[in-house]
């Protein structure tokens, strides 16, 4: 198909701005919508790097796809953004604290939209405890097998997870450099916040965003999407089982 | 208090009233399964149905209902939920009669203290009465009373709807009467109603962008946009009537007001036509909201025909429970998050850079104080040590003056106080470090402070210095707010 060459300058300028904030709005969204070859250029684009387009009301968001590419957030950026002395295994344990978060606005097979106006640390601290309980109950050697053969790391990580210090956990201040599991999930915060996550709506209150109820209701619960997602899970299952 | 705050008391007694004749169906909520019921039983809403039952019954002019049919009533309607015999409704119609009516006789009593009138009262209420007694069978008949009536209209939600158009005949009927400062009033209630629906719109809207939606949903939002936008051209008209009215009012008081001077009802009027106009301007921009709303919906259905959303998704229990029960790899969750962060971001240096036009850093300055670290160092120990002999000359001073009281205010001070202790700079810094600190003990152990040397002179004393209103200039360079220096014996 042949495009203008005002439309392939306007699709990737939008595309910068896409990549550059994750999101765009108003008059550029405007033009977006009435500019169909301005909207078929740009949805190659962001396929090009395993990203899809969602368009709710009067944002367009960037929503990198769900699974592993070269072109989504980098380990090695995150671990810079935690601290000086990450290691991947920091990261990882982030981005489950991350899933548990969101998992509790979403934890109903009754009703699509969230099911909680806020979460506080605390609680979130309780939860992210019984999901690490979980995986503590499978065996050792099945954990260290997983991990030789698929190179898992799970021990490496619900070792770090006991090695916060959670005794602590009653001190008045847990901002500061304290280590302790609460100190953690203030770093997983921080990055929420920068990744326009979460937003604080009261003293250690924190709601999901915008953009975030707007990911899930429209990109993890979308038919095909969703198959997607599963399929990805999935593919660990069958890899374990061979 | 604040002037608007004034009207919260305002019919607090009846507010209270309103609420209390919910009192016995929410003791319903505290009964427990008993031998004799060994079901679980939701009394509340079988509460809620008795009522329903009895004002059925009222309004389709049905006499004659006593335990008997309503128990018949109850049976059918929720025998297949409960799974109890007949023979058990009649000891729940009884449980539920008796909450509703005291078996001895005794009216339902609240007693509360009425803080508009600051005395402590009683209301007073029954929900059911007798309608009649049939000697010859022994059979009564149960009717709702007041108190019933209504709690059962104050459950209906026909009033949300209206609200904004209630709203308007009662101003208007209230400006007829000429109370305005009660229209005034009833405009600010008719402000928040319209904020009210302004945010329902907006949650509409959100909801609309949010999800997929299928065509059902979209069919309700459609139908539901359709009856907003009904029902607020219908209000805006009213608000024109309303307003031309108030004009109307303001022209007729003008001229009423040249022979008997009023000024403050045309104040009032004046108040009102302004507020008015404020309150109709919002609500018009709620027109332009539901339009909105309205292409938002097109918009959401249009993309539905590409997408097609899942009925349910518990993103706990399909997403976060099966990392942790398969377990999957942590690569997984690594999957999994990317949907919610940037894409990577790649950071290139050109050589270019080398040519850009730099900075120009005021070398002098920084310089200076990067080399010599250790002699400002020795500048600042010094000054320290000097500060804290000051300090402690200072405190000499004052506990000479104080003569053995155990609280002075400084300006009763200042007269006895040397005249170079005065002049010198040390005097009101330590004045304002002794404030910020207070209230102090002679420190133990911890580290040091230029304020050590001076405290350890009250010996084990709490030193509490507070300030007072007033200012006090010492000499022609310093002022300084007086201050109350007393001293507390620890354990006093």
């Amino acid at each position: 198909m042949n495009y203008e060459q005002q439309d392939i300058v306007k699709a990737f300028q939008l595309y910068t701005r896409l990549a550059a904030q994750g999101f765009i709005a108003e008059e550029d969204v405007e033009y977006y919508l009435m500019h169909e070859d301005v909207q078929s250029l740009l949805e190659q684009f962001v396929h090009y790097v395993d990203a899809i387009l969602v368009h709710a009301g009067e944002v367009l968001y960037l929503v990198p796809t769900a699974g592993l590419s070269p072109f989504h957030i980098k380990n090695e950026q995150v671990r810079r953004e935690i601290g000086a002395n990450a290691v991947n295994a920091d990261v990882y344990m982030m981005y489950f604290c991350i899933l548990v978060f969101i998992g509790e606005f979403y934890n109903s097979y009754q009703a699509i939209g969230i099911q909680r106006d806020f979460l506080t640390m605390n609680e979130w601290l309780d939860l992210v405890n019984i999901r690490m309980e979980t995986l503590g109950q499978h065996s050792p050697e099945e954990l260290l097998q997983c991990a030789q053969e698929l190179q898992y790391n799970w021990p490496g990580i619900l070792e770090k997870w006991n090695a916060l210090n959670d005794l602590k956990e009653s001190a008045a201040n847990q901002k500061g450099n304290t280590v302790s599991r609460l100190s953690f999930l203030h770093k997983v915060l921080q990055f929420m916040f920068k990744e326009n996550i979460v937003i604080e709506i009261g003293s250690g209150e924190y709601a999901l965003t915008e953009k975030t109820q707007t990911i899930v209701q429209r990109y993890f619960m979308e038919l095909d999407y969703n198959r997607g997602i599963l399929q990805f899970m999935y593919q660990y299952d069958e890899r374990k089982e061979e | 208090m604040e002037e608007y705050l004034k009207d919260t008391t305002k019919g607090f007694g009846e507010r209270f009233r309103r609420l209390a004749v919910f009192t016995p169906l929410f003791s319903l909520k505290g009964k427990r399964k008993s031998a004799a019921l060994p079901f679980d039983i939701d009394w509340f809403s079988l509460g809620l149905l008795t009522l329903l039952f009895f004002f059925e019954s009222k309004l389709h002019r049905q006499g004659k209902k006593g335990r008997q049919e309503l128990a018949d009533y109850l049976y059918e309607a929720t025998q297949a939920q409960i799974g109890a015999q007949r023979s058990h409704y009649d000891l729940i119609t009884e449980t539920i009669m008796d909450t509703f009516r005291d078996p001895m006789g005794k009216r339902h009593n609240e007693a509360f203290f009425n803080w508009e009138t600051g005395v402590q009262e009683v209301v007073q209420f029954s929900l059911l009465k007798t309608d009649t007694f049939d000697q010859e069978n022994n059979r009564q008949y149960f009717t709702l009373d007041e108190a019933g009536l209504e709690l059962i209209f104050a459950t209906k939600e026909y009033f949300s709807e209206f609200r904004i158009s209630i709203a308007q005949l009662l101003i208007r009927k209230q400006l007829e009467k000429g109370e305005f400062s009660s229209a005034l009033h009833e405009i600010h209630e008719m402000r928040i109603a319209v904020q009210a629906l302004r945010d329902h719109i907006q949650r509409l809207g959100l909801e609309v962008t949010r999800n997929i939606i299928s065509d059902d949903t979209y069919g309700k939002y459609a139908k539901t946009i359709e009856n907003v936008y009904e029902r607020l051209t219908r209000e805006d008209e009213e608000f024109r009537e309303l307003y031309s009215f108030v004009k109307e009012t303001t022209a007729k008081i003008q001229f009423e007001s040249q022979k008997q001077v009023d000024e403050e009802a045309r104040l009032q009027i004046a108040q009102v036509s302004i507020e008015l106009g404020e309150v109709h301007q919002l609500h018009h921009g709620l027109l332009y909201n539901v339009m909105q709303l309205k292409n938002r919906a097109l918009e959401a259905a249009r993309q539905a025909l590409f997408s097609a959303g899942i009925q349910s998704f518990n993103f706990d229990q399909e997403i976060v429970s099966r990392i942790v029960s398969s377990p999957l790899p942590e690569e997984a969750v690594k999957g999994l998050v990317h949907p919610f962060t940037r894409l990577h971001q790649q950071t290139s240096w050109s050589l270019l850079a080398l040519l850009f036009p730099q900075r120009l850093q005021r070398s002098d300055q920084e310089e200076e104080t990067a080399a010599y670290p250790e002699i400002e160092e020795e500048e600042y120990r010094q000054h320290t040590l000097q500060q804290e002999e000051n300090f402690c000359r200072i405190m000499e001073e004052v506990i000479k003056v104080m003569d053995g009281k155990y609280s002075m205010e400084l300006k009763d001070m200042i007269a006895g106080l040397p005249g170079e202790l005065l002049q010198h700079r040390s005097f009101y810094d330590f004045w304002l470090l002794l404030h910020q600190r207070s209230p102090v003990v002679k420190g133990v152990g911890e580290g040091k402070h230029v304020l050590d040397k001076a405290l350890a002179l009250l010996e084990d004393d709490i030193l509490e210095v507070g300030e007072k209103p007033e200012f006090l200039q010492i000499t022609e360079q310093y002022t300084l707010q007086n201050m109350c220096f007393t001293r507390r014996r620890k354990n006093g």
